[in-house]
């Protein structure tokens, strides 16, 4: 107990090396000053993933729940939809799923507008991942619960209301940042379409000064320096007590 | 209450109740005894109408449980399940007041009046607005008799209610069933407790594997017909002196 901290830190000091040999072996050829000039542009691509993950977090989640909805029916006809949808989605790379709805179906459905096409893409692409969420949330409810919900003849709006809703929040919550930072991650991938978020902004102003590794370096700091404290949040909310 | 069984079957994996007949007349208190997996909880859970029998026939006072009368049926019962089976995230208070005012229709104000009765019948005045994990399980039990009686029900069943507490928070809960014998409530329960079957009940059904073997008034625990029985008797008595 008494070293456990002290072996932490040591583990943390091992990553702190590996990260120093690397810039050590490269810090002669790096510099930074372009980044800094383009601060700016930077913060805006920042903001635009940050913004973009948030948003598509609440869409996701929306969807998500729908899904969970439809696979706690008791009609077999929504639970398979929910089922096959499942299926599809999480069979398909976040990468071919932004190609497939930005040069399938936003072609077929005549919509061009980029950035919606993007959003969509990442919405439906992590809605499967948050049904799974609210499956493992809603499971954590002891089915004693649903006897005497039952036994008591309580209208589905409340049991869910009052009863189910209220105690899946707390065992949903880590997931749910989890799947933040996913998306966070996941919206790399739309620069591929254009979208000039952080990787977009950085690949482009790295293009235009060749200075690729210094690019990559700030992506990497930012991207960690994000999701690193949401991992950590999300550790810290699923060792709180439960009922 | 009159009881009649007709022929009753119910399988799960395995045949659990086994051409299960009876008639009982004028009944308070109908105890239903019998080893662990000899089928008392599934007659009970049919009884309730919290399962359906695969074949025969159920008919409790005028009632016929079958599919088209479980609501309403259900609806002038209460149950007591071997946990207590509170809403976690709820007060005790608002365990009880949830059930009534969302499930009975009760408006707010006499559901709060109902609610604080019947816990404070109880005892539970000074613990009614703790979470069920801040209660020790005697009153949480407790809590779940009071949410089962304050519908005000012709019937109470109750599955094991101390199966899963210690002797002490037994005794604590089948005082509190005591106290509620003479309220014209019926009850209809399972449990391994022979001395409050002696004092409470009025009719005992004994049940092995699968088949209610005796039947009759309190008195069968004094003087068993049957083999089973008398075997069934001596063990829960060993077990109760060790």
């Amino acid at each position: 107990m008494k070293y456990d901290k002290l072996q932490v830190g040591l583990a943390v000091l091992v990553f702190a090396f590996f990260i120093f040999f690397i810039v050590s072996k490269v810090s002669d050829i790096l510099d930074f000053s372009f980044l800094i000039e383009n601060k700016a542009s930077i913060l805006r691509g920042a903001f635009n993933t940050l913004t973009l993950s948030l948003v598509a977090l609440v869409s996701s989640m929306v969807l998500g729940f729908i899904i969970f909805l439809m696979t706690e029916s008791r009609v077999v006809f929504f639970r398979a939809i929910s089922r096959i949808y499942k299926e599809i989605i999480m069979g398909t790379p976040l990468l071919v799923l932004v190609f497939v709805v930005v040069y399938i179906i936003g072609v077929a459905l005549g919509i061009r507008e980029k950035v919606f096409l993007g959003f969509l893409a990442l919405t439906l692409y992590m809605s499967p991942y948050m049904t799974n969420v609210y499956e493992g949330a809603y499971k954590s409810i002891d089915s004693n619960q649903f006897v005497v919900m039952n036994f008591y003849n309580l209208s589905s709006y409340n049991k869910y209301r009052y009863v189910i809703l209220p105690q899946m929040i707390r065992p949903m919550v880590p997931g749910m940042i989890n799947n933040l930072s996913g998306i966070i991650k996941g919206t790399s991938i739309l620069s591929t379409i254009a979208i000039s978020e952080i990787f977009y902004t950085t690949s482009v102003l790295s293009n235009r000064s060749y200075r690729y590794i210094e690019g990559y370096f700030l992506l990497w700091a930012v991207y960690l320096f994000i999701t690193i404290p949401l991992s950590l949040l999300a550790k810290h909310l699923s060792k709180r007590e439960t009922y | 209450m009159n009881i009649i069984l007709d022929d009753v079957n119910k399988t799960y994996d395995k045949h659990v109740l086994k051409d299960i007949s009876l008639k009982v007349h004028h009944a308070n208190a109908i105890a239903i005894i019998g080893k662990s997996g000899c089928g008392k909880s599934t007659l009970l859970r049919l009884l309730s109408g919290l399962e359906r029998p695969d074949s025969g026939y159920i008919k409790i006072d005028e009632t016929e449980i079958i599919e088209k009368n479980i609501k309403s049926y259900q609806d002038e019962i209460g149950m007591v399940f071997q946990q207590h089976n509170l809403f976690p995230h709820l007060s005790l208070y608002e365990n009880i007041m949830f059930i009534l005012t969302k499930g009975k229709k009760i408006n707010k104000d006499l559901a709060a009046s109902l609610s604080k009765r019947i816990l404070t019948k109880l005892h539970l005045e000074d613990e009614m607005d703790k979470k069920p994990k801040f209660v020790s399980g005697g009153q949480a039990q407790r809590a779940s008799i009071a949410r089962a009686f304050v519908t005000d029900p012709k019937i109470i069943f109750m599955d094991e209610p101390t199966a899963a507490l210690d002797p002490i928070l037994t005794k604590e809960v089948l005082d509190t069933v005591v106290d509620l014998k003479d309220t014209g409530t019926d009850f209809i329960f399972v449990t391994h407790e022979l001395s409050f079957v002696s004092d409470f009940a009025d009719y005992v059904v004994f049940m092995n594997a699968g088949e209610i073997i005796e039947h009759g008034s309190v008195d069968i625990l004094r003087n068993p017909k049957t083999k089973d029985l008398r075997r069934f008797l001596q063990n829960e008595r060993s077990i109760h002196v060790s």
